[in-house]
């Protein structure tokens, strides 16, 4: 048997030995501009996937230093 | 720069690509998938590797789920569908959130009228599989850890494990829904 239990939001991770900081703040500041234009949610639409809309609180998040 | 991703599903391939055109980041996609008994690839898979491990560490891993992580022929530098946790911060950056990730309950039918929402694992009396090394987010793992629930778990450490749970080991599993999806696919609960 199989339940809906419980929904987690998930990331896109970056190492920090890879990635620079500024780097990880460029590439936050573009997922939130795709995010605030709804290329996102068009971008899922494209390959025929299911999306749930983000809540705004979530994309704060993000913790950059 | 080259950055090595793992996709752990086909939703981030799709995302990532403007990223990358927006940015003039040069992502170097390595895709992962299963291959089965037979030398064939499957599908996309499930991976819960670490960002901060490289190959020769992730091979010996103590979450393998049904991914052969031998196949990656370098470090890890990025991965998708990761939940953000205190130790994770500590190695790495999130961006996103990319995709809501719904967590299920594979529950033994005997058993499974007494567990219907995440709060009821404190007082459910049957033993509860989980993935070892997973994140199912804060909620989710601030029950996990109370005691009542940790005299109850048995950590899943390879599919092996989750393929027993018909023997009777486990009377509920946590599972993200694809790789449920995936267990159900293949006959494995």
């Amino acid at each position: 048997m199989k339940l809906d239990f419980s929904n987690n939001p998930v990331f896109i991770g970056l190492s920090r030995k890879s990635v620079r900081p500024e780097m990880a703040k460029r590439l936050a500041q573009a997922w939130k501009k795709l995010a605030a234009n709804d290329e996102i949610i068009q971008l899922y639409r494209l390959y025929g996937l299911s999306y749930k809309p983000y809540l705004s609180r979530l994309v704060l998040l993000n913790k950059l230093d | 720069m080259r950055i090595t991703v793992l996709i752990v599903s086909h939703i981030c391939l799709p995302l990532l690509s403007p990223l990358a055109l927006l940015y003039q980041v040069p992502f170097f996609l390595t895709m992962c998938l299963e291959v089965t008994a037979n030398g064939m690839v499957k599908e996309w898979i499930y991976s819960g590797c670490w960002l901060s491990k490289s190959v020769a560490q992730l091979k010996s891993s103590t979450y393998h789920g049904s991914v052969r992580l031998d196949c990656l022929p370098v470090e890890v530098d990025a991965r998708s569908n990761i939940s953000v946790s205190d130790e994770r911060q500590q190695f790495a950056y999130f961006v996103g959130p990319q995709h809501m990730e719904k967590i299920v309950a594979i529950v033994d039918k005997k058993l499974s009228a007494h567990l219907n929402k995440p709060i009821d694992l404190i007082n459910f009396s049957g033993t509860i599989g989980k993935t070892q090394g997973t994140n199912y987010g804060k909620e989710l793992e601030n029950i996990i850890a109370s005691p009542e629930v940790q005299n109850n778990l048995l950590n899943i450490t390879s599919n092996a494990n989750r393929v027993v749970m018909l023997d009777g080991r486990f009377d509920a599993i946590l599972e993200e829904e694809s790789a449920a999806k995936h267990l159900y696919d293949i006959g494995g609960v």
